[in-house]
């Protein structure tokens, strides 16, 4: 088979695992080497689903003794299978790379008659990789369940960032829908890396991740973020993906969604993003009683309107993680508060002046205690619509097609999702 | 600034940071600021205006740049060289009241984030860095039959030092040649250090490798199937990857 119709086929079966991140890593070029890490992750070029690319993604091969039932790669479909050899991913990405097209390479498998060996043959390429071509550039490696320590180790020295993917949500899910990977062939690499990162620098220096398919199975996004908190906090798991349901094969114990829940993944990254940045734990956001997000809010502003006792928030004192949590003042606006604030007080001006967006803060905050309107506006009712509204005209204004959908992601929330601004 | 004068008139210069910086001292010593500074070629007058060109004078403009380093701060000098290389033509003017106001609050200045020349220096300074930080992902190498990489690209700003640093350490083993098509400049490295020069000065004439198409049609291939097509969504991709640089992505025309 030639190398254009392998990479076909091995990219196109790549393409379901979503981490795109080419950053975290400050490995840098060497004496006579070609390539170095941005720390911040460059974007090369992006698809027509609006997705970055920054790392050429593809499968070693597609090939895979498993049986998972969502997958386009199962052992009992009926597709092309190819398989690439070292040289020739070490070839395609050597080239890419010298012409900018990528930050480096994503390398995945399918499973060839058992973990290590198919780790055994990841090791090989990416080896041809650092030490025949001095390639200095980022690598994001996957581990593969059920791999041993050895071979964890040798793939670890050698990439910047590894993952292994959860997918399925909990073990019953597991149970169900991939049978052949048990629980602990998933987190007892999980574990080994995490602790092999405390004591190695240069193992792994970008972390780990890892990925949840949404939709696919029946538990709630408070049982998934409970997972994503656990991830971070216990596995110190750098990022955790949510990879919305793509159905490719039918099967008696997958949904037939029309379309793939993309409103729903991201409220995901939204309450991902508080989690992360805003101090906010998963039972702020969500409990037994209300166990999944409201599609028509993002979950910041949904948090607020349920909390008015906290509000409002006065501009001129309030510590970072209280400004944090006004909707409409996200990361890079609470710094610009806290810095300006120093020199002189501050009003509704000031803060327009500094490019602080209070369409929606404006009713969360006061500046030296004036509201920007009568108190009979501090009111969580009309709050509330307001914001309805604005959240509907955005998403009026901002889907692709014709049809539109009230529960369909927009532009500006993808962007926001990606700059942490909400 | 309240005891300095504003005079009804506008300062020109030549267009060069040596130039801004020329009226900056000329504005300390004569203690006064003129309502606008603007670059001479971009100048259009009316009947009434009296415009005065400001000569550019090295030393003065050394000078300043001195007095910046050690009585400001390296940072503020980092948002002179940055904005300066900004498209916009508001940015000298912005740039003398900031200088003036940072050797008035010295190291403080780029905290002072609600006076209007602080803002908008920063704005533009963020907004070349951003556009320099895009192109360093947009930026796409040919591979030439001596195996040299030549890239090609049209810009708002003037990003091309910081596309030279990057490239510089990144493909340290190659021999490549950048070319800003907007400013008829190009970078060129040698494995060793760059320099820049007028492009209308060098024969472009360009012979690619006989490696060059499989790998770009590869990269092509690559580019489709990478798309979930339930997820399509174009005026995402646009608003990522706005179509004015599509010209120079290859991926991009099918």
């Amino acid at each position: 088979m030639e190398v254009a119709e392998k990479l076909k086929i091995l990219a196109d079966s790549a393409k379901y695992d979503v981490s795109c991140s080419s950053s975290g890593s400050d490995r840098k070029n060497t004496d006579k080497g070609i390539g170095n890490a941005s720390l911040c992750g460059i974007c090369h070029s992006f698809s027509a689903d609006g997705r970055c690319i920054s790392l050429l993604k593809i499968l070693m091969t597609n090939s895979c003794i498993y049986d998972c039932k969502y997958c386009i790669n199962r052992a009992s479909n009926n597709i092309q299978r190819a398989c690439f050899t070292p040289q020739e991913i070490a070839d395609i990405t050597i080239n890419f790379y010298r012409r900018n097209y990528i930050e480096g390479l994503f390398l995945s498998s399918g499973i060839i008659k058992n973990p290590d060996y198919t780790m055994e043959m990841l090791c090989e390429a990416i080896s041809i990789l650092r030490n025949k071509y001095h390639f200095n550039g980022y690598i994001h490696a996957k581990t593969i369940p059920g791999a041993s320590q050895d071979m964890i180790n040798k793939l670890g020295l050698l990439v910047d960032r590894m993952s292994i993917n959860i997918e399925l949500p909990s073990n019953q899910s597991l149970k169900l829908l991939a049978p052949n990977k048990e629980k602990d062939a998933i987190l007892e690499p999980m574990k080994y890396i995490k602790n092999t990162v405390k004591q190695d620098r240069k193992f792994v220096r970008a972390g780990q991740t890892t990925q949840l398919i949404i939709g696919a199975t029946p538990e709630s996004d408070f049982k998934i973020l409970s997972l994503a908190e656990g991830m971070y906090g216990k596995m110190n798991m750098k990022r955790v993906y949510y990879s919305a349901y793509v159905p490719l094969n039918h099967d008696d114990h997958l949904p037939a969604l029309k379309k793939p829940p993309l409103l729903r993944e991201n409220r995901l990254y939204q309450a991902d993003w508080l989690l992360r940045f805003y101090g906010f734990k998963v039972e702020d956001l969500l409990d037994d009683s209300h166990q999944n997000f409201n599609e028509l809010l993002d979950p910041k502003a949904d948090w607020a309107l349920h909390n008015m006792d906290y509000f409002p928030v006065e501009i001129n004192k309030a510590d970072y993680y209280t400004l944090l949590r006004v909707p409409g003042i996200g990361v890079l606006s609470a710094k610009k508060i806290m810095a300006a604030r120093k020199h002189h007080k501050l009003t509704f001006e000031s803060l327009k002046k500094m490019r602080v967006v209070l369409k929606r803060a404006k009713y969360f905050i006061t500046c030296d205690g004036k509201y920007f309107a009568s108190t009979s506006f501090f009111n969580s009712n009309l709050i509330s619509s307001a914001l309805i509204h604005d959240e509907r005209k955005l998403l009026i204004d901002s889907t692709d097609t014709v049809q539109l959908s009230l529960f369909e992601p927009t532009t500006k929330d993808r962007v926001e999702c990606i700059t942490g601004q909400l | 600034m309240h005891h300095w004068t504003v005079i009804d008139c506008t300062y020109l210069y030549d267009g060069s940071l040596e130039g801004i910086l020329s009226v900056v001292y000329t504005c300390l010593k004569d203690k006064q600021i003129p309502n606008m500074v603007i670059e001479e070629e971009n100048y259009v007058g009316n009947l009434f205006e009296q415009p005065k060109m400001i000569s550019t004078n090295l030393d003065h403009s050394s000078y300043i740049l001195e007095q910046i380093q050690e009585k400001v701060s390296d940072l503020a000098l980092y948002y002179v060289y940055t904005s300066f290389l900004s498209s916009d033509k508001k940015k000298a003017n912005a740039l003398l009241h900031y200088i003036i106001y940072a050797f008035k609050y010295g190291f403080k200045i780029n905290q002072m984030k609600s006076i209007d020349c602080v803002i908008e220096v920063q704005r533009i300074a963020k907004n070349v860095k951003y556009e320099a930080h895009r192109f360093s992902g947009f930026i796409r190498f040919k591979e030439l039959e001596n195996k040299f990489l030549y890239a090609e690209y049209e810009s708002d700003n003037d990003i091309l030092t910081f596309l030279a640093d990057h490239f510089s350490d990144r493909l340290q083993q190659e021999i490549w040649m950048i070319h800003d098509k907007t400013r008829f400049q190009i970078a060129l490295y040698n494995r060793d250090e760059y320099i820049i020069v007028d492009s209308k000065t060098i024969d472009l004439t360009i012979i690619e490798s006989d490696q060059e198409d499989y790998y770009l049609q590869l990269w092509k291939d690559y580019f489709k199937n990478i798309t979930i097509k339930e997820r399509e969504n174009r005026r995402c991709q646009r608003s990522f990857m706005p179509k004015k640089y599509w010209k120079y992505l290859p991926e991009t025309k099918g």
